[in-house]
């Protein structure tokens, strides 16, 4: 098996993500740890930032509301909560330094944001299900953020347990055509975990990870012309639009794509109604010999 | 849960990682991964004897196939395994010899006399009864390992002590349509020449489909031992086998439809509506819904545009 040595680090993480394509959703923490080990330190922690896992949980302490934690609300082992702005637990300044919070504008917008996916999880994913919302600044003037759902079921009639976790990353970058317009970046990945246990299956677990993406130039509604008398334009509302016709697509497409391409691949490991009445070895045998033997008779009678 | 993670990840610049990711591959896709894990960590990081123990571990847990001649499969399993890269087949009582690092047959010879250990003692009843078995066997693996008309399985009978051992497995690969599933089963006929011979066994199956994503199915179920009636001679008792096997895989196999039919049905929809509850899409406006909720008479209509 002939292969050159190791690349760059960038096509190193690419190959990793190749692997990752190939292992076991279930196992994902596992697995990206070891193919973290592979790359080494710096290359394996750009690589878990991209790897998408099931998204944890947490209540936040000042207002006993759940909210989800990810990388984009971590500061070392604190994460932010998106109802108080705090950290849990409290992060100490290093070298001057604050943990980040947005600042007072976009922090409204987050307030917002949080409320409006709220509402779009009891909408869709009904009671039970937690969202967070976390907004940040970018370098020339575009604002980025990504939008979280969890829901999770448990003792279903056919599945043990089951969860769904969306992770939508937007942006916002003011368009180079101007007069207003912006371009609205969306990458949804949706993370889903099933396992039935019972005694007619066993244990199964249907787990995958799917990754989507999406791009839009359009003004939103209150950006004005250019000018101290420009309103705020409002990204949510575009962002919120497009994720919920990505999480939409994304749902359609299990359902209908996924899940029926798991059945095709299901029937084909193995043909069904092989118990059915296929002729035995032995009767292809004694079939063989009479067909011998037939054929022995009529070549005696011919002659 | 980070401890073990850390654990399975093994010590840097170890190959341990990379032979636990190898381990449990796909259906089919060994050497694809084995080629990745290469550019990550170059050649000499990963040479070709960590890639044979990493084979020889895969084989060990997913019994893949080789396609040893036109239509003609091995399962590559421990159970058939005599030797460094060498294996029984078990239908045509000879040794197959494969390069642990590319996977293919390899050089060297049939051992024939290898193959004795794993097929019983010449004129013994047991090594009567893993003839008929393997035979009645074949025609059902040529019939369940059969996707529009190409084959894609074998089946394998081995002796241990007065017990047979079958090992059938099946790996159906569609790359170019992204996806790849196995079948595999193991299965103790015990007793196998005495008066009362029983079967038990354990299933297990895996899906890919990976087009723009990843998703994968894994499904494993044990078998208590079930008694094999009318066994009297070696042609009943692989009727009976086959009966049996073929019976359990087959309601086996449909109730695994039926999960796959209930995830795409019932547990979509209770984890994510197709539609709001208000039945028409959001309005992504605070106002709007700050507005509703405090209407006295609002109540779902907080998808409700306006």
């Amino acid at each position: 098996m002939a292969a050159a040595a190791a690349g760059t680090d960038e096509a190193r993480i690419i190959h990793a993500l190749n692997v990752m394509c190939r292992m076991d959703p279930a196992r994902v923490g596992e697995d990206a740890a070891r193919v973290a080990s592979l790359l080494g330190e710096d290359a394996g922690e750009d690589f878990l930032e991209t790897v998408d896992r099931p998204l944890a949980v947490a209540k936040c302490a000042s207002t006993g509301k759940t909210y989800i934690k990810c990388d984009y609300n971590r500061d070392g082992d604190s994460h932010r909560s998106p109802w108080s702005n705090t950290y849990d637990p409290p992060v100490e300044a290093e070298d001057g330094e604050e943990a980040f919070v947005p600042p007072a504008e976009l922090r409204k917008t987050e307030v917002a944001a949080n409320e409006l996916l709220s509402v779009y999880g009891s909408q869709y994913y009904g009671s039970g299900a937690a969202t967070s919302a976390y907004l940040w600044d970018q370098d020339g003037g575009s604002i980025a953020g990504c939008f979280l759902v969890r829901k999770d079921i448990e003792g279903g009639r056919h599945v043990k347990s089951a969860t769904w976790n969306s992770i939508n990353v937007v942006e916002a970058t003011p368009s180079p055509a101007g007069e207003g317009q912006f371009v609205y970046r969306l990458t949804s990945s949706l993370v889903l975990q099933a396992s039935v246990v019972n005694d007619e299956v066993g244990t199964v677990s249907l787990s995958g990870t799917l990754t989507r993406k999406t791009e839009r130039t359009q003004k939103p509604e209150g950006a004005a012309a250019v000018g101290p008398d420009a309103s705020k334009p409002d990204h949510i509302a575009v962002w919120g639009g497009m994720i919920e016709a990505m999480e939409s697509s994304m749902h359609s497409l299990i359902e209908n794509v996924v899940v029926a391409k798991s059945a095709t691949a299901l029937s084909a490991s193995r043909q069904a109604g092989s118990s059915g009445p296929a002729p035995t070895a032995s009767f292809v045998a004694s079939l063989n010999a009479a067909v011998v033997a037939h054929g022995t008779k009529r070549s005696a009678l011919d002659k | 849960m980070a401890a073990a993670a850390a654990a399975a990840a093994g010590a840097p610049g170890s190959t341990d990682g990379a032979q636990g990711l190898l381990a449990r591959s796909p259906p089919g896709q060994f050497d694809i991964v084995a080629k990745e894990i290469r550019g990550i960590v170059g050649a000499d990081g990963f040479p070709d004897a960590a890639v044979a123990a990493a084979r020889e571990a895969h084989l060990k847990s997913e019994r893949p196939v080789l396609e040893v001649g036109k239509g003609h499969f091995v399962a590559l399993c421990p159970e058939g395994q005599v030797g460094p890269g060498k294996f029984v087949d078990s239908k045509r009582a000879a040794v197959v010899c494969v390069d642990m690092v590319t996977g293919k047959p390899s050089e060297g010879g049939d051992g024939d006399g290898d193959a004795a250990a794993v097929l019983g003692e010449a004129g013994s009843p047991v090594r009567a009864a893993r003839e008929a078995v393997v035979g009645e066997l074949e025609t059902y693996a040529g019939h369940a390992f059969s996707f529009r008309g190409t084959r894609h399985g074998a089946v394998e009978v081995f002796v241990s002590g007065e017990d047979l051992t079958v090992v059938l497995s099946g790996v159906k690969t569609r790359l170019d349509n992204f996806w790849a599933a196995q079948w595999q089963s193991t299965w103790t006929v015990s007793g196998a020449a005495g008066a009362s011979p029983s079967l038990s066994g354990s299933v297990r199956v895996t899906t890919h489909y990976f087009e723009d994503g990843n998703v994968q199915l894994r499904a494993a179920k044990d078998f208590a031992a079930v008694p094999l009636k009318g066994a009297a001679t070696p042609e009943k008792l692989a009727e009976a086998v086959r009966r049996a096997i073929a019976d359990t895989e087959d309601a086996y196999q449909a109730a695994l439809a039926a999960v796959v039919q209930s995830v795409e049905g019932e547990t979509m929809r209770d984890l994510r509506r197709a539609m709001p509850l208000s039945g028409q899409p959001m309005a992504w406006n605070l106002n709007a819904h700050r507005f509703r909720r405090a209407l006295p008479s609002a109540k779902s209509g907080a998808g409700s545009s306006s």
